[in-house]
């Protein structure tokens, strides 16, 4: 299989882009809508690619320029679907909501699809240059789309917040990279896990620990953590609905891919252990707080959107509780994989906050940003389709049976208890007490939206052919993934055993397929005097992935 | 102590200073100011990258920041002529006092435990000589296509989207206005 | 062209009623009248073509299928640990059978209601359930685990309750609705616990084929622990006489007459009543390991026929005789299983479908006829006006009473035949108990003839009593059905000729109760059975001359005079004993008045007052101080990013 092919998901979304900049050209004013369809066409496409292509054993990528920088697999691969269906429904609900508020052009799909580029070459990226570009093309896209609707103050304020703190969590990152650099001299996170397995000696434990607070707190800001969860509130609501739809459902999937597979990867170094810092204990504090200050603040908060956030955050937390509870392998022995469950819950969790968000997408005229309580009252006898499906994804959303949240809360918190069944009961407690609590303000969302008559001007639906679809596959899904996730669930194992990268994975790969062994150093480019190595090219040599065939 | 060694501690304390002095009254009031304290900044960093062999990247920094961004920079406040009452005022919140008080027991914090436990970079196994034309154009640019080319590549998609975004964030202005 | 294959054609008979009912739920705004009709009827007959394909095609192969059975397998559902159940189909000689039924009577009752429900302003929205229904209780039928059989139990349930009360704004209507969908509910509860105890305590499985070749072991847990099984057992006939409606849960039917009188006959008559029927048959094998639970089952039934038909001696509402009648026949089907005679209680589910989906269509064409009116003392000399209603009614009339020949008399008899030799193989029953369930069901077969034809003759015979209607022959659409229907109810016996060479029906049905039936072989003799059709014979004519002699001979005097004197018995009789009283004081009112402690006390008071009310107003408290945290000033936000690290920093370095 050529290398092209391999990794034409990511080119079929990145042309998705340009292609949607040209067209938007073509396009008069006001005609834009087909943009969507394009959009969609492009991630459908992309979608199936990736589902050919990297649904299986990880695939082999000849060029060791690709093999050195990311890895196709199933984790890539799930995640990568997850970030594709969310960034589809984006497309879909915005096809009708922009226009509405204004942003006619086609820019919105370009940077969705740009954003979705990224956030694919975030998740299938083993380097760290690479992860970096993928992070920032997804972010920048953000930021800008965030801030995209040009009336109004609140989405360029909540525009140039995200940029602001996003750049912050970006400079922590790259200190993190950095750290890392220094302990070990390589980009490649295989040959850092390896290098920091091998050669304990030879990597300051201080580096590695300070990397991996700084990789965690960068990551937590991307997924809303807390105490890194500020911006999150403000940003949401900020930001066109539909953004904010692609924001809470494929950026959180997105980051918690990248936050598990680093985490993951590299907690198992030797620079963890017999000291007082453990990864673990870092995620057990981030998911508690997040679990109890998320459902707390979600409590007295009076607009929908603001709602949603905070439900973001909690979930954060529960997501967080998953990648802390590691289970062991079932391939080898000592190496901990990543919860099973954590991938199909953040599936999950997409799919019904997108069908929250698409929800508001489709109410208010021009310039009704207030997303009140009080807005949606009557909302169920009014507009009975949206308020269905507000129900259905909310209540997906506080895990209630039989919808697809539930199964994904229910099998997460099994996963957790079954990691470690004495020890971790009193966290899973926790989270369930802290979902019950949760519980209080989904159910005020449906309260005001079916058992309250509206005060003043009741908001009013926009109609949208495209939104409409958006939302029934919100709505078919929510229930699919409640009443038969059997096949979903084999795909989250499959993911979660493909995110913790092992460097005997590779090792025993490129046993089994000795081709192109010990790359010559022409083959990279660089010509070297005889005895002399240069930094860069242990990344490919020896222990490189270069071997990867 | 080397040559080496103390012109990095001028390096690296004019860098930090010149980034304070960004944001930092009294210079942080002016932005004309402002902007010639990050020009500082940027040219110790590229004394700082010369001191790594990483000749080529210290030139390009001397070129494209503190020359062609810079000069953006200058023209785009000048153009504005933003006068102080302009900018927002500077409120003491208790954030900013926490953050502070943060940020100072952070770098106290960080100095003891470089102090005490940092065995340096030195014996660093992975960190192997170097070539004689380190740094230089054909070297970096030859691994720039070929072992870093996926990055490379994703770079050019990066910059794609910061046109966008600069075009549409630019443009907002003049949706608004009219 | 070939032909699709059975497992095509049998997912075909499961979704084609689903597309209809999807189709006329949601678009019914944008949709004709006639489309409406068009996939409300279409929908079950493009069921039926697929299910008579699929049984044509699986009939010559069945002798080399295992157990006579396809499974269709549609998806894993549920995979929890050692449990794991899948949603597939499962055709065998039993189901076939159903299918059959269910979506042919289906099919000719859903053409009948394009004339019955012609100028309903909800039309879509009836075709809509009934479409609903016929999916709901097509998956009951083909599910091949019980837990698939259980979401079509529930779903007939629902569209029972649905189209009782079809017309919610006349709220007797609407609380007859409620009183079948809760007195249900109570059934679905045993079943339930059923299912759980198989789950949990019994081996473990669910899907039916697997239990049946567990149980066929001998040293199985269901061979050992008879006290589960007889448990189990009863569980599930608690279920079965909810939705059969049984003593004690018999009640909702006859109030179920509410509804659009095609509904009457197509779940309240022919198929969604006998599904606890069917759940017996289908778990045959289970049943006869505990004979304690037979005995029961066979009592409840042998009473509830009786007892059933002596209110229907009395009814004046043309749907509520054919109501009670309706118990009283699922009396004798549920006889019949509790007898172990599975292929006869069957055999008789299928050819009452027949006779009493056909006197139900009857009985809506007289209403329809009459403008409305149900009193079938205000009726009488339809015959005339209303050739092919009357002659069709009659038909079934006959067949139901138990004339011979016709399709009621074969079924009917093999249950009492049954039902006199069970002691011979029961360990548990004595001989007594054999003979007083069938003098119970002898009992039961008169007076069936007797308000049968009562309500014959006062229908349709003599001079019209009340002239405010102007009845007339109702349309084709309506008549159609009629005259298939009676055909059914003619011929249909003939499947069950008493004679074993010609008996077709237990041949068919041999793979499935073959086993169950051997192990409790009735050893009557042949000539014992034909002796039996001689008496059953006797009894229906003595009924049916009972009835002439009172209604339309001599004897009209009569029944005043006998209600007269025995006004104590008339008053219980025509107050149905009282049965609905009784629950209301016994069960009803003390359970209202707990649920208002409930609420008062425990849920406003304690639950909401201090348990729910209580920490939430802690919570928000907490919360708002929380929120001041959020102030929205960006800069804020920067210098708590860099307080989090650092209280990580100083947390874990």
């Amino acid at each position: 299989m050529s290398d092209l092919l391999s990794i034409s998901p990511l080119l079929v979304t990145a042309f998705t882009g340009m292609l949607v900049m040209a067209l938007d050209l073509l396009a008069g004013q006001g005609r834009k809508a087909f943009l969507s369809w394009v959009t969609v066409a492009g991630f459908a496409v992309a979608g199936i690619l990736a589902y050919v292509l990297w649904s299986g054993d990880p695939v082999v990528l000849q060029r060791p320029f690709l093999a050195n920088v990311m890895l196709l697999d199933a984790h890539g691969w799930f995640f990568s679907e997850v970030v594709l269906l969310a960034g589809a429904l984006a497309a879909l609900l915005a096809a009708d909501h922009m226009p509405e508020q204004g942003i006619d052009g086609g820019e919105t799909y370009a940077l969705l699809s740009f954003s979705v580029t990224g956030a694919i070459l975030l998740m299938v990226a083993t380097d760290l240059v690479t992860l970096f570009l993928g992070l920032e093309i997804m972010s920048l896209a953000l930021y800008v789309m965030a801030a995209g609707k040009r009336s109004s103050p609140f989405s360029a304020e909540a525009g140039i917040k995200y940029f602001l703190l996003g750049g912050v969590a970006s400079a922590f990152l790259l200190m993190g990279m950095a750290f890392l650099y220094g302990a070990t001299g390589k980009l490649n996170l295989v040959d850092i896990a390896r290098f920091l397995a091998n050669h304990p000696e030879g990597a300051d434990p201080l580096l590695v620990q300070g990397a991996m607070i700084l990789l965690v707190v960068a990551m937590a800001f991307k997924v809303a953590a807390v105490p890194f969860h500020f911006w999150t509130p403000d940003v949401y609501e900020g930001a066109p609905t539909p953004v904010t739809a692609f924001m809470a459902g494929a950026v959180k999937a997105a980051a918690f891919a990248v936050l598990a597979r680093l985490v993951l990867t590299l907690a198992r170094a030797p620079a963890f252990q017999g000291t007082a810092f453990s990864p673990a204990d870092l995620l057990l504090g981030l998911a508690v707080v997040s679990m109890v200050v998320g459902n707390l603040l979600g409590i007295v908060q009076t607009n929908v959107k603001r709602i949603l956030a905070y439900s973001s955050i909690a979930h954060a937390g529960y997501l967080l509780l998953g990648v802390w509870a590691t289970q062991a392998s079932v391939s080898e022995t000592g190496v901990q994989t990543l919860n099973d469950s954590v991938p199909f819950y953040l599936l999950a969790y997409a799919v019904s906050t997108v069908g929250a968000f698409g929800v508001l997408a489709l109410l208010g005229r021009s310039g009704e940003e207030d997303m009140s309580l009080s807005r949606i009252a009557g909302l169920g006898r009014r507009h009975p389709v949206l308020g269905v499906a507000l129900l259905v994804a909310v209540l997906s959303l506080a895990g209630l049976p039989p919808l697809g949240g539930f199964m994904a809360k229910f099998n997460l918190f099994r996963q957790v208890l079954a990691a470690d069944p004495a020890g971790n009961l009193p966290w899973v407690i926790l989270a369930v007490v802290m979902s019950v609590v949760g519980l209080y303000y989904y159910l005020r969302i449906v309260l005001y939206a079916f058992f309250r008559e509206p005060e003043g001007q009741p908001v009013v639906a926009i109609s949208s052919a495209a939104g409409s679809v958006a939302l029934a596959v919100t709505v078919a899904l929510a229930l699919f993934l409640g009443i038969a996730p059997a096949k979903f669930l084999d795909a989250s194992r499959m993911a979660s055993q493909a995110t913790v990268l092992t460097g005997s994975i590779a090792a025993s790969r490129a046993g089994a397929a000795p081709v192109q062994t010990a790359t010559p150093p022409a083959a990279a480019g660089i010509q070297l005097k005889p005895g002399v190595q240069i930094p860069v090219r242990t990344f490919n040599s020896k222990e490189g992935r270069g071997n990867l065939h | 102590m080397t040559a080496e060694f103390v012109v990095f501690w001028i390096l690296a304390v004019a860098s930090v200073a010149g980034a304070l002095a960004v944001v930092l009254p009294p210079f942080g009031r002016n932005p004309l100011h402002a902007a010639i304290a990050l020009l500082i900044t940027f040219t110790c960093l590229a004394g700082l990258m010369v001191l790594l062999s990483a000749h080529l990247v210290a030139v390009l920094q001397i070129l494209v920041y503190a020359g062609a961004v810079m000069v953006l920079f200058t023209f785009v406040v000048m153009m504005l002529n933003l006068r102080r009452q302009d900018l927002a005022g500077f409120r003491i919140t208790a954030w900013k006092v926490v953050g502070v008080i943060a940020l100072v027991a952070l770098s106290v914090k960080i100095g003891i435990l470089l102090v005490a436990g940092l065995s340096g970079f030195d014996n660093v196994s992975a960190s192997a000589p170097i070539t004689n034309d380190f740094g230089g154009i054909r070297t970096v640019g030859r691994s720039l296509l070929t072992t870093y080319l996926v990055p490379f590549e994703a770079t050019s998609l990066l910059l794609l989207v910061a046109i966008v975004g600069a075009l549409i964030v630019a443009r907002r202005r003049d949706g608004g206005a009219s | 062209m070939s032909m699709p294959s059975i497992e095509t054609l049998l997912v075909v008979v499961v979704l084609a009623p689903l597309v209809g009912a999807v189709l006329n739920g949601l678009f019914s705004r944008f949709l004709k009248h006639s489309t409406v009709s068009l996939l409300g009827v279409g929908a079950p007959v493009v069921a039926f073509a697929a299910a008579l394909l699929a049984v044509i095609q699986w009939l010559p192969l069945r002798a080399s299928l295992p157990d006579a059975s396809v499974t269709v397998m549609l998806f894993k559902w549920i995979e929890a640990g050692p449990i794991v159940i899948d949603a597939s189909l499962y055709l065998d000689p039993l189901s076939a059978v159903m299918i059959l039924v269910v979506t042919g009577i289906g099919s000719l009752i859903h053409l009948y209601s394009v004339g019955y429900m012609h100028d309903d302003s909800s039309y879509a929205r009836y075709f809509s359930h009934l479409n609903l229904f016929t999916f709901s209780m097509l998956l009951l039928v083909l599910g091949r685990s019980l837990l698939l059989l259980f979401v079509g139990w529930e779903g007939v349930g629902l569209c029972s309750y649905l189209l009782i009360g079809f017309w919610f704004t006349d709220m007797d209507k609407a609380i007859a609705g409620k009183k079948a969908f809760i007195v249900n509910r109570i059934g679905d509860f045993g079943f339930l616990l059923a299912l759980f105890f198989l789950l949990f305590h019994l081996n473990g499985t669910l899907d039916v084929p697997s239990l049946r070749q567990a149980v066929a072991d001998p040293t199985s847990v269901f061979n050992t622990d008879t006290a589960m099984v007889t448990l189990v057992t009863l569980l599930l006939f608690v279920g079965a006489t909810g939705k059969s409606a049984q003593i004690p849960l018999y009640v909702w039917l006859p109030d179920a007459m509410a509804g659009p009188t095609p509904v009457s006959a197509l779940i309240h008559a022919a198929t969604m009543v006998t599904a606890g029927v069917y759940m017996i048959a289908r778990l045959n094998f289970l049943f006869v390991l505990a004979p304690v639970s037979m005995a029961v089952i066979a009592s409840v039934g042998a009473v509830t026929a009786i007892f059933a038909a002596s209110i229907g001696l009395v009814q004046n509402d043309i749907k509520k005789v054919l109501a009670y009648s309706t118990v009283s026949q699922l009396g004798y089907m549920i006889l019949g299983v509790g007898v172990g005679a599975f292929g006869a209680g069957v055999f008789h589910l299928m050819t009452h479908a027949f006779f009493k989906a056909c006197l139900f269509l009857g009985a809506g064409s007289v209403i329809h006829a009459m403008a409305g009116e149900q009193d079938i003392r205000k009726m009488g000399g339809l015959a005339k006006k209303m050739p092919f209603t009357r002659w069709t009614f009659l038909i079934s009339t006959m067949a139901i009473a138990g004339v011979p020949f016709l399709s009621g008399f074969f079924s009917k008899d093999e249950i009492l035949f049954k039902t006199l030799t069970y002691h011979h193989v029961s360990g548990v029953v004595p001989e007594w108990l054999s003979v007083v369930w069938f003098a119970l069901a002898l009992g039961a077969a008169l007076m069936t003839a007797m308000y049968m034809f009562r309500l014959y003759f006062l229908t349709f015979s003599g001079e019209q009593r009340d002239h405010h209607a102007h009845p007339h022959e109702s349309p084709a659409t309506m008549t159609i059905p009629l005259v298939v229907l009676a055909i059914g109810a003619a011929l249909a016996g003939y499947l069950g000729l008493p004679d074993p060479s010609l008996n077709v029906w237990e041949h068919l049905l041999a793979p499935v109760f073959g086993a169950a039936e051997e192990s409790i072989l009735a050893t009557g003799s042949h000539a014992l059975e034909l002796g039996l059709m001689g008496v059953s014979t006797v009894v229906a004519l003595t009924g049916i001359g009972l009835a002439w002699w009172l209604y339309r001979g001599a004897g009209q005097q009569v029944p005043a005079r006998i209600a007269a004197s025995m006004s104590g018995l008339h008053r219980l009789l025509s107050n149905k004993y009282y049965v609905d009283e009784i629950y209301d004081t016994l069960v009803i009112r003390p359970l209202k008045a707990y649920a208002h402690f409930l609420w008062k006390w425990i849920d406003v008071g304690l639950i909401d007052g201090i348990m729910v009310n209580g920490p939430a107003r802690l919570l928000s408290a907490v919360g708002g101080a929380g929120r001041r945290l959020a102030t929205g000033d960006v800069q804020g936000y920067a210098a708590a990013l860099v307080v989090g690290l650092a209280v990580i920093v100083f947390l874990f370095l």
